[in-house]
């Protein structure tokens, strides 16, 4: 079982994906920057809902980590935005969210997202899970031992 | 002659004609009667001052007091009735409830009206609009009024209960902004002192990876803390949102013991899965007795797929918060069995989970104050192994609110049993 603490880069595609971060809290942005250049992904910045649809038309990252309480434009009318759009529709997101219920999950991926993550989120294992959600490694689950 | 004459004791009315006899009887018997007159009066108007008085203080009462008939008809409400409607008692009374209400509000009420004119007592919240056009929450009340076993119409109560909603919003506006403006906090402390630990930014001396490794675990401590108040408030408060389903009972064990099996792991735990066993001997103890024992009964162990009527996220969640506790409670290399079966016919159709473990146990006085909130069998032991003290508590209101029971059976010193039930599928949806 490899260690929390190491982060599991064998485990990611090795092409390396560029991830538009969406997040008015400049604490969030540097961490999230940090665990996920830190496995050779590159990172685009944006503050607001606003800044992040016009860098995503403009870079067409691999996916969208989005967050979903912003001032102005919200995480929810960010990602209507971004699929009402054709330059942006086909980019997934994945909401990054402080709330955990049930009901909230269903109403993000209502919105069409590919992934949520609840804070506090583990930057170590931040670009695995983005991969994991959309595919780009190949699942590695283990089942509890059963009565033959 | 006059009947003063008649009360004078000095007449002796053995010496009178037969006829004053007759007369000294009438004229008695009319006094006789005169008397009962002027009793019932006075009864009359007792009972007259004392229906003003109820109408009085009836009147007074800031909730709307009505009777409504076998027709819907209203047959008697009091002033405040008047305030909300803005309709003066002489066009209420005799008048249907859907002539005074609104057809959509009369719509939501139907049902139980109906429930109420059929001898149950009931109570509903439901949102009505009052004269002034503003919409307000109330909370009506019905009983019914049984006379000789006949139901001739119900009392009804309604209680304007929009403060308290008011209230309740504020409070759930607040948990949002104080969930999301403790998590993002926590988000960067915790974020930071992932990476840090990493050892990638630069490696610590062993003191300074000591003190690294004790602020980790302790943001962990504070984020299982913060979920826990917040999910235990929202359950109490009602905020809880159920959306059960028909829920095959052995994958929510499966998922639940996926979702754990990193922290038994790292425990040096086992986690086992028991299947029902379907077999003769249990077939004949969970029939109904007066069902002859099958011929064709298999004699082989099969799993047979028990359902429950569940939000399966909630019982996850449950199921890992008992997971988590026989894990931590366990010695390294034992085994932590969960299984389900179902529960006892005579408690329904219900279905009993149950995870074993063969940990310390818990002493008897504490088998049911452990559900209760931040109480724990050893604080400062429970501290060391991060717990918060509430998950017991989240456990019994999810149980509870899917109309189930939580209970333990334990040996101290040799492990606990943790038992839940669930109910069956109403029999549309098995």
């Amino acid at each position: 079982m490899p260690s929390q603490n190491s982060l599991d880069q064998n485990l990611l595609d090795q092409t390396a994906k560029r991830i538009l971060i969406i997040d008015d809290e400049a604490d969030i942005q540097t961490i999230a920057t940090l665990g996920i250049t830190m496995t050779g992904w590159k990172v685009i910045n944006a503050s607001s809902g606003k800044e992040g649809i016009t860098q995503a038309k403009a870079h067409q990252p691999d996916a969208i980590l989005l967050d979903v309480m912003m001032p102005d434009l919200d995480g929810s009318e960010t990602a209507l935005a971004l699929k009402a759009d054709l330059e942006t529709c086909n980019i997934p997101i994945i909401f990054l969210t402080a709330k955990a219920q049930a009901a909230d999950r269903k109403r993000l991926y209502a919105l069409g997202a590919q992934g949520v993550i609840h804070k506090p989120f583990d930057p170590t294992t931040l670009a695995s899970q983005i991969a994991g959600f959309l595919g780009w490694r190949p699942s590695s689950e283990q089942r509890p031992s059963e009565w033959p | 002659m006059t009947t003063a004459d008649y009360d004078n004791h000095d007449i002796a009315p053995e010496t009178a004609s037969p006829d004053a006899r007759q007369a000294a009887e009438l004229i008695a018997k009319n006094q006789q009667l005169q008397r009962l007159l002027m009793a019932q009066e006075g009864i009359a108007a007792n009972l007259r001052r004392r229906e003003h008085q109820m109408r009085l203080m009836i009147d007074a009462l800031p909730a709307l007091v009505s009777y409504i008939d076998v027709h819907h008809r209203y047959r008697f409400n009091n002033y405040a009735y008047e305030l909300w409607y803005g309709l003066p008692y002489q066009q209420i009374k005799g008048r249907q409830v859907s002539d005074i209400v609104s057809i959509e509000v009369y719509r939501k009420m139907l049902p139980h009206l109906e429930q109420a004119l059929l001898g149950e007592e009931v109570t509903y919240e439901v949102e009505m609009m009052r004269s002034s056009g503003q919409m307000v929450w109330a909370s009506v009340s019905y009983t019914p009024d049984v006379r000789n076993g006949q139901i001739k119409g119900l009392f009804s109560l309604v209680n304007d209960i929009s403060d308290r909603k008011a209230t309740e919003r504020i409070k759930d506006e607040f948990v949002s902004v104080v969930s999301h403006e403790l998590r993002t906090p926590l988000a960067s402390v915790h974020g930071a002192l992932k990476l840090l630990a990493t050892g990638k930014l630069g490696q610590s001396d062993d003191r300074g990876q000591t003190l690294l490794s004790i602020a980790l675990q302790n943001t962990e401590r504070l984020t299982r803390l913060l979920n826990d108040v917040l999910d235990l408030e929202r359950i109490e408060s009602g905020h809880l949102q159920l959306s059960p389903v028909a829920c095959n009972a052995l994958e929510l064990v499966r998922e639940a013991t996926h979702a754990m099996q990193a922290m038994a792991d790292n425990h040096e735990i086992r986690l086992a899965i028991a299947p029902y066993e379907v077999t003769e001997n249990n077939i004949a103890k969970n029939q109904n007795s007066q069902q002859p024992l099958s011929q064709s009964a298999p004699s082989h162990h099969t799993l047979t797929p028990l359902q429950v009527w569940a939000d399966s996220d909630q019982i996850i969640q449950t199921l890992t918060n008992l997971l988590s506790n026989a894990i931590k409670f366990s010695p390294k290399g034992s085994t932590v069995t969960l299984q389900v079966k179902p529960a006892s016919p005579k408690s329904g159709r219900y279905v009993k989970f149950l995870i074993k473990d063969t940990g310390r146990g818990i002493p008897t006085d504490k088998l049911e104050t452990i559900f209760e909130r931040f109480h724990q069998v050893d604080a400062s032991d429970d501290r060391e192994r991060g717990g918060t003290g509430l998950g017991l508590a989240i456990c019994r209101e999810i149980v509870q609110q899917h109309q189930g029971r939580i209970w333990v059976k334990s040996i101290h010193g040799e492990g606990s049993t943790f038992y839940f039930t669930l109910p069956m599928p109403p029999t549309a949806h098995a």
